[in-house]
């Protein structure tokens, strides 16, 4: 402070004052900025957006009708009730299912679970090929060509929502002039997973971007295909990477909670809901 | 003892080279039959566009191959004197489809667009297919060979586009 004094032709008392004015304003600003600008990722990151997904636990049914919606819309094969019993049928989207107590006393609940598509993804980290990655917008995502098939990402996954194909893919005589030609049908021997629907994603930019305008959050809202079929609209689709989303105010909800939270793995699929049964 | 050694190695490698040759043509691809002899070079002297015939080549993702109908607008009386000629008409009176065969094409997992190359970088279709206006038989053999994933990206990385991997595959 001497120097400041002695160099100046200020009074001291106007330098005290504007420095703690500044000081003042400075953390003011500090605490104003938003939290994110704080986060160690490099800044192109951070304006990036975050597909997410919210499951209303509360308003689902367990009518199912968005596991087969996923199945019709990713040209999911059919492996045959053998298979299936040896727990080798694909499931993109599987309800979970969860029962207490007993007949007559006997409560059940059909959770919808897609991939949890994490932020910190365990299935990324042992992929030996690089097949598997989070692209650019937060989609764990898999280009099969790439696969080997070595499953650990299948071991690594800690909600089993990757699946292994281990016979050629299948369809019964009926439905093979249904295949979804925006989706790539994969052979015996690679892994495949939820994409959440990137597909739709990617058509439904390029409609908005044709009419001149930005990708909103209504375009988005119920795009994948399970968000579409749900009766209930229990699930709902949209960007958590920007905080005045629909998915991002849920997901700031008390009600809201992700599986398997504790391990780390930062899912971008909010479950919402009340409370436990018998609580 | 030594001899037939070096006489079955002889054997094995003129066999491996025979196999490699051998899968080379193989995996070539064939030139197909198309149905008509279509003459893009002709046709192009005409006051036409690529787009009256490749209809969505500016806004989709496929440009798409003519119906048709389209030819008709011309063809409706007999022009030059070609034998392939009057077959336009053959199909048009009989009310099918000129039974075109796509040639150029992605293998399934890659995902491409002709809108966002031609409306939005707005590259011309010589820069991937060839000068069209110069060709004068039917197209039967791909022309985008040549695309490979490096290609496709080197490009991308040059422009400043996007080398996401769900970018282009499905
Ligand atoms: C803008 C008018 C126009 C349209 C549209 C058109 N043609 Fe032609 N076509 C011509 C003319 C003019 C000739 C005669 C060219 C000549 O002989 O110099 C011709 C010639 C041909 C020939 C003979 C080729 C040759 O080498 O002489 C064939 C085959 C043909 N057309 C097929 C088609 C088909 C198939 C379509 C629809 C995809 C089509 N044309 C659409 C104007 C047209
Ligand atoms: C960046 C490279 C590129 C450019 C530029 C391009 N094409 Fe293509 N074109 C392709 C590729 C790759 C395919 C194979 C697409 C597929 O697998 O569906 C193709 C396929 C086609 C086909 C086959 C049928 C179809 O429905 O796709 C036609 C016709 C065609 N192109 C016309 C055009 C025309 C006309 C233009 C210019 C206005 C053009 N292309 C510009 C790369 C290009
Ligand atoms: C009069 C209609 C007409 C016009 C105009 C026209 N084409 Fe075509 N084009 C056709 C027809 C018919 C075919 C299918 C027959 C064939 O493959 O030769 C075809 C095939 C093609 C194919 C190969 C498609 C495939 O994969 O099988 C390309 C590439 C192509 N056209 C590019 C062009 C370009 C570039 C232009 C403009 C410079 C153009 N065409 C203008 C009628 C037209
Ligand atoms: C000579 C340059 C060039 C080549 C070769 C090229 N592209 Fe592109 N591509 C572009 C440019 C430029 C754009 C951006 C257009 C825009 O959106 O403004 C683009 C955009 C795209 C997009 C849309 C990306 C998005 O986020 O909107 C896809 C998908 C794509 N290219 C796939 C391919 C594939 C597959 C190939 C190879 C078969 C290919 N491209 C070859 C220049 C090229
Ligand atoms: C700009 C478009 C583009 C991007 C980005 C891209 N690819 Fe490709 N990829 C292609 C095209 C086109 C082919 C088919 C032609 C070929 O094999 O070169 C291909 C082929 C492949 C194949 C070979 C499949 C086979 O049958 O041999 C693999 C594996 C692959 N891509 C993985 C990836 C991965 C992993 C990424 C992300 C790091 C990626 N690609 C990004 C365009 C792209």
């Amino acid at each position: 402070m001497n120097d400041l004094r002695e160099g100046s032709s200020k009074p001291a008392e106007t330098h005290r004052r504007s420095f703690f004015t500044t000081l003042a304003a400075a953390l003011a600003g500090i605490f104003l900025l938003p939290r994110r600008l704080f986060s160690s990722e490099p800044a192109r990151e951070r304006l990036r957006r975050k597909w997410g997904m919210v499951i209303d636990l509360d308003k689902c049914t367990g009518c199912q009708a968005c596991v087969v919606a996923c199945r019709a819309e990713n040209n999911v094969p059919v492996a045959g009730p053998a298979q299936t019993q040896n727990d080798r049928g694909i499931f993109w989207m599987d309800m979970l299912e969860v029962s207490e107590g007993s007949y007559p006393d006997l409560q059940r609940q059909l959770t919808p679970i897609p991939c949890n598509h994490c932020e910190n993804a365990p299935c990324v980290k042992v992929c030996p090929v690089g097949a598997t990655f989070i692209n650019e917008e937060g989609i764990v995502a898999q280009v099969w060509a790439r696969c080997i098939g070595c499953r650990y990402c299948t071991t690594a996954c800690p909600y089993s929502r990757r699946y292994f194909n281990w016979q050629a893919p299948s369809w019964p005589e009926t439905m093979k002039n249904q295949l979804n030609p925006d989706v790539a049908t994969r052979p015996k021997g690679v892994v495949e997973k939820c994409t959440f629907c990137h597909h739709r994603i990617r058509r439904a930019r390029e409609k908005a971007r044709a009419e001149g305008r930005e990708l909103a959050d209504a375009d988005v809202r119920t795009l994948p295909a399970c968000a579409q079929a749900c009766p209930a609209e229990a699930i709902l689709f949209g960007d958590l990477g920007s905080p005045e989303s629909e998915v991002s105010r849920l997901a700031r909800s008390p009600r809201a909670m992700r599986l398997l939270e504790d391990l780390g793995t930062h899912p971008k699929v909010v479950y919402l809901r009340e409370a436990k049964w018998k609580e | 003892m030594k001899k037939w050694l070096v006489k079955l190695g002889l054997l094995a490698l003129a066999g491996a080279l025979g196999a490699a040759w051998g899968s080379f043509s193989f995996f070539r691809p064939k030139p197909v039959t198309q149905p008509i002899a279509f003459n893009h070079k002709k046709h192009l002297a005409e006051d036409i566009s690529c787009k009256d015939c490749h209809q969505h080549v500016e806004e989709g993702v496929h440009a798409t191959l003519p119906a048709v109908k389209a030819c008709l607008l011309c063809h409706e009386e007999a022009k030059g004197s070609h034998p392939d000629e009057p077959k336009v008409r053959d199909y048009a009176k009989e009310n099918r489809e000129i039974p075109w065969i796509q040639v150029n094409r992605m293998v399934g997992h890659v995902y491409f667009s002709h809108s966002a190359h031609v409306k939005y970088a707005e590259m011309d279709c010589k820069e991937c297919h060839g000068d069209m206006k110069e060709k004068e038989e039917a197209v039967t053999v791909s022309q985008v060979e040549h695309l490979t994933m490096g290609r496709c990206m080197a490009c991308h990385e040059e422009k400043g586009v996007s080398n996401d991997c769900l970018g282009c595959h499905k």
